[in-house]
C-alpha cells in the first residue's frame, strides 16, 4: 500500500517536472508565476489525484472482473467437488458378499440366486445413479434393503435389522449411496467390530416443518470425536456433511451421537423440497 | 499338514474348509471364529499352518500374531485389504483373496510344504501352554510397529535393546519396538543363542564378530553390521565363560 502511495507521489512530481519541461520548451513558460511554491504544489496535487483515480478504476475494473469469474466458476467447482465426494460402495463388501454367496451355493441354491440379483442391483445401482445429484428416495431404500440382505447372509444371527418408514417419506429426493453410506458406517462398527453383533435400525419420518428425517441406529458406542481420521470412518462423515452443504447449503444437517448407553444414533435432515432440484 | 481355519464369519469358513477338502495334503483340525477363540484352538491343536482372516471383531489378525509367542506358518485371508497387506514389507508370506481362487490356494500350500522341507524346523515343535520352550533361533515372531507389520526369523535378529516400556528388535535395517520387558523377553530366549549383555541389551551370539577389553573389566562386543554393545564387568564374566567353554 505504501509503495503504492509513493510510486503515485513519484509520478505526480515526474508529471509536474515534464509539464515545467514541455512549457519551457514551447516558450511558454511563465517563470515568475509557474516556479511559485504554491503552484507547483497544486499542479501535483491535481495530477496525484488524477492518478490515484485512474489506479482505483484500474483495480476495481479487474476485481470485478474477478468476482464475477468466480462466480461463474464457483458453481462448476461445486459440481466437480460432489462428484469427488460422491461415495463409493465399499470393494470389502463386494467380495465379502461374493465369498458368502459361493460358500451359499451348496448350502441353499435359492438364497444364493436371490443373492446374485441383489448384489447385481446394487452394483449396477452405484454405477448409474452415481451421475445424478438427487434421485428417488424409494430407489435408494431399495438399495439399502438389498444391502442389508446381503450382510445378513455374511453375518447370520450376529445382524438385526429393523425398518421403520413413513408412506410419506417416499415422494422425497434424497442424495444418491447417502443412506446407504450412514448404514454401511453401521454395520462396519455396529456389527463387524463387535463378537456378539448387534441391532441396526432404520427410520424416516417427515419432521413438524415438512423436512425428511433419516434415522439410523446401530449397536455400540462412539468413543472420542466423530471423524477420526484412523479407522476411515471419519471420512465418510466428513463427505456426507460436505455432500450435503453443496447439495441443500444450511438447511440440512448431519448429526452422530450416542442415544444411550447401547446405541450410536446418526440423523440426517433433508429440507422440505418445494422446489424441484434437478 | 494339519490346519487351523480362523474366520468371525461361519460361510467364510465353511467356504475354505470345503476347498480345503479336495487337497490331500492338507487336514483342517479346527476353526475359530475370533482371536481368544483361535488363541486356545492354537494351544490346544498346535496346527502347523493357520488361515486367517485379517479384519475380525474387536482384535484383528494382526493382533492375534502379535499375542503369539512362537507364531505357526499363516497364511493371510481377505477380502479387500490393499492397505493391510502392505504393512508386510518384509517377508514374502501369503495372502489370499477371497473368494478365494482354487489354484491359488494349491499353489499357497505347495509353497508351504517346500518351505516346511527345506526349512526342517518342525524337529522343535512348538506350543504356548505346555511345557514353555524356549525359542531358538529358528522360529519366527511376528513385530508389529505402528502400520508396519514383520515375520522374523529370531535369527535374523541381532540385538534387542531396552527403551522404557519397549524393546527395539534389530534386524536388517529396521528397529521396530515391541511393548515387552526386556526381562520377560530374556527369560523366553534360548540362552545358548542369545546372551544378556547388560540391564539394556541382549544379543544374538551368532552375529557377534569380535569381542575387545573395556573399562573396569567389562567388555565390547562388536556386531556384524557395526553396532558395538557394551558388557557389564558382571556379565563379562558369564560371557567369558560361556564363549571359552
Amino acid at each position: 500500500m505504501s509503495n503504492a502511495l509513493v510510486f503515485l507521489l513519484a509520478l505526480s512530481f515526474a508529471n509536474v517536472i515534464a509539464t515545467i519541461l514541455i512549457n519551457w520548451i514551447f516558450g511558454i513558460l511563465r517563470v515568475h508565476e509557474d516556479l511559485k511554491p504554491i503552484v507547483l504544489l497544486v499542479n501535483m496535487f491535481i495530477s496525484f489525484l488524477y492518478y490515484t483515480l485512474w489506479t482505483m478504476m484500474y483495480f476495481l475494473y479487474h476485481f470485478l472482473e474477478n468476482y464475477n469469474t468466480t462466480l461463474k466458476y464457483q458453481a462448476k467447482i461445486n459440481e466437480i467437488k460432489l462428484n469427488q465426494l460422491r461415495s463409493q460402495l465399499n470393494p470389502h463388501f463386494i467380495f465379502n458378499a461374493l465369498n458368502s454367496v459361493r460358500a451359499l451355493v451348496d448350502e441353499n441354491p435359492p438364497k444364493s440366486k436371490e443373492a446374485i440379483t441383489q448384489l447385481s442391483n446394487i452394483l449396477r445401482y452405484s454405477l448409474i445413479m452415481d451421475k445424478k445429484r438427487t434421485i428417488d428416495f424409494g430407489d435408494e431404500i431399495k438399495i439399502v434393503r438389498d444391502y442389508l440382505d446381503l450382510e445378513t447372509i455374511r453375518f447370520e444371527e450376529r445382524l438385526k435389522v429393523n425398518f421403520d418408514i413413513e408412506e410419506e417419506a417416499y415422494h422425497y429426493k434424497i442424495p444418491p449411496m447417502m443412506l446407504q453410506t450412514i448404514v454401511e458406517n453401521a454395520i462396519k462398527h455396529g456389527i463387524s467390530n463387535r463378537m456378539k453383533g448387534g441391532l441396526i435400525e432404520i427410520k424416516c419420518s417427515i419432521g413438524l416443518a415438512g423436512d425428511l428425517y433419516l434415522l439410523v441406529k446401530n449397536s455400540g458406542q462412539l468413543k472420542g470425536g466423530v471423524g477420526r481420521k484412523n479407522d476411515g470412518s471419519g471420512h465418510g462423515v466428513s463427505n456426507t456433511m460436505q455432500r450435503l452443504r453443496l447439495i441443500y447449503g444450511s438447511k440440512a444437517s448431519f448429526k452422530m451421537k450416542n442415544f444411550d448407553a447401547e446405541f450410536v444414533l446418526t440423523e440426517i435432515k433433508i429440507p422440505k423440497q418445494s422446489i424441484k432440484l434437478d | 499338514m494339519r490346519a487351523l481355519v480362523i474366520d468371525d464369519e461361519r460361510l467364510a469358513r465353511k467356504e475354505l474348509i470345503n476347498l480345503l477338502s479336495g487337497i490331500s495334503d492338507v487336514e483342517v483340525v479346527g476353526e475359530a471364529m475370533n482371536v481368544d477363540d483361535a488363541k486356545e484352538k492354537i494351544a490346544e491343536l498346535n496346527p502347523d499352518v493357520i488361515f486367517l482372516d485379517i479384519q475380525m471383531p474387536e482384535k484383528t489378525g494382526f493382533d492375534l500374531l502379535a499375542e503369539l509367542e512362537a507364531v505357526p506358518k499363516v497364511v493371510f485371508t481377505t477380502a479387500y485389504d490393499e492397505f493391510a497387506l502392505k504393512a508386510f514389507e518384509v517377508n514374502a508370506l501369503d495372502y489370499l483373496l477371497k473368494p478365494i481362487e482354487p489354484e491359488r490356494l494349491t499353489e499357497a500350500i505347495a509353497k508351504l510344504k517346500s518351505q516346511a522341507d527345506t526349512g526342517n524346523d518342525d524337529s522343535n515343535e512348538k506350543t504356548v501352554e505346555s511345557g514353555d520352550p524356549k525359542l531358538s533361533l529358528k522360529d519366527q515372531v511376528f513385530v508389529k510397529d505402528g502400520d508396519k507389520c514383520w515375520f522374523v526369523k529370531l535369527e535374523n535378529v541381532r540385538l534387542f535393546e531396552s527403551d522404557g516400556n519397549y524393546i527395539k528388535v534389530y534386524f536388517d535395517n529396521n528397529k521396530p519396538m515391541i511393548h515387552k520387558s526386556l526381562n520377560a523377553l530374556d527369560e523366553r530366549l534360548d540362552e545358548k543363542a542369545f546372551f544378556r549383555a547388560s540391564r539394556k541389551h541382549i544379543i544374538n551370539l551368532s552375529w557377534v564378530e569380535g569381542i575387545e577389553p573395556w573399562f573396569n573389566g567389562g567388555l565390547v562386543v562388536t556386531l556384524k553390521g557395526g553396532d558395538r554393545i557394551e558388557v557389564s564387568r558382571r556379565q563379562a564374566a558369564r560371557f567369558k565363560d560361556m564363549m571359552s567353554l
